[in-house]
């Protein structure tokens, strides 16, 4: 290979890299704006529930301590006495 | 050592659920005491908000049953800290992901104190407030919404905050935003101080004075009057026509 070719190579690989670095510059950028974006204006809470569902209508707190998808390998600690336990939530379904 | 703890919480009236969810735990174990206080407001404009801040507060209190008690063991703040940390940001991902699957946009804000003996951390995602009252108030938390940012940024003036349309706009909150911060802090308890935990709710329609006039320490010295007090402010907030869900948590350490 004589040297003018491997100086178009080498100018074509540097091309090649100044390239890129605009191009994931460029994207990253947008991906920020985008994220922030998002953040600010998805998170917007209103005074009055879009869509409330008929199911959402009834309104008896529920009380708990037993949960329902408690995975308890280890036995209870009898040194640890609850004092006070209260649990307030206002729907009976789980994720 | 005691802690004093209560909690209360009303539907407002206007909406027809109430989404904000609430613990209070506190336990006497070998090693001392350890109280967990904490409320989540489900977002009112999302669909389910209820849900959201129902799995939050489910998931922390199983964590305050089922494994603080062996935690306890080999205590260490900065752990727990990074353990509160994690827990708020595996929730967000369970919560979006729910969402994702059921078509449901669910959030909610998620703020706490963790006491053990006369340490604390308190972890907050959102704009529901910790106060401290002893002679004078203290918020302890900052809210992360729109118009907070913007004030600290110097764009906006509380003045204009409290009258701009984006001033509910959360720049963070737990099943919303992709990735979340939840902001801890660690410290000394003070003795016979009561920490407020609240909704935004609750602090709409009155001011830092007129929470320190009827919760400051010396009107409150036993469980029933911090109960009874948080119930009086609640229905003066009613009568003021707020419209929001409104909660309210204590809780005081006296050794």
């Amino acid at each position: 290979m004589t040297r003018e070719e491997l100086m178009v190579i080498a100018a074509a690989a540097a091309v090649f890299i100044v390239i890129n670095i605009i191009m994931w510059t460029i994207i990253a950028k947008i991906e920020k704006r985008k994220k922030t974006k998002e953040q600010t204006s998805s998170a917007v809470k209103t005074a009055e529930p879009k869509a409330p569902t008929a199911a959402l209508t009834e309104q008896k707190p529920v009380k708990t301590t037993a949960e329902r998808s408690v995975q308890i390998s280890r036995e209870p600690r009898s040194d640890f006495v609850l004092i006070d336990d209260i649990v307030i939530i206002h729907t009976d379904e789980f994720i | 050592m005691e802690y004093i703890a209560a909690a209360d919480t009303d539907i407002g009236i206007s909406k027809k659920i109430n989404q904000d969810s609430i613990c209070v735990k506190s336990a006497r174990t070998s090693q001392g005491r350890a109280a967990l206080i904490m409320i989540c407001d489900g977002m009112g404009g999302l669909s389910k908000g209820e849900l959201a801040s129902a799995s939050v507060i489910r998931s922390f209190a199983q964590w305050f049953d089922n494994e603080l008690p062996y935690e306890l063991d080999c205590w260490n703040w900065e752990d727990a800290g990074k353990n509160a940390a994690n827990r708020l940001q595996k929730l967000n991902q369970q919560l979006i992901d729910y969402g994702s699957r059921t078509g449901f946009q669910m959030g909610t804000t998620a703020t706490g104190i963790l006491a053990v003996n006369s340490q604390m951390m308190t972890f907050h995602v959102g704009d529901s407030r910790i106060y401290k009252l002893s002679y004078r108030i203290k918020q302890l938390t900052e809210d992360h919404t729109f118009v907070n940012r913007e004030i600290k940024a110097g764009r906006m003036t509380p003045q204009q905050a409290m009258l701009d349309p984006r001033r509910n706009a959360l720049t963070q909150c737990i099943g919303v935003t992709g990735s979340v911060s939840p902001d801890i802090r660690f410290g000394s308890i003070e003795n016979g101080a009561n920490y407020l935990i609240c909704s935004d709710g609750f602090r709409h329609v009155i001011n830092e004075q007129e929470i320190l006039h009827v919760l400051s320490p010396e009107r409150i010295t036993t469980k029933s009057s911090m109960q009874a007090k948080i119930r009086e402010l609640i229905e003066t907030v009613k009568a003021r026509n707020e419209r929001d869900n409104i909660s309210a948590a204590m809780f005081r350490a006296e050794f």
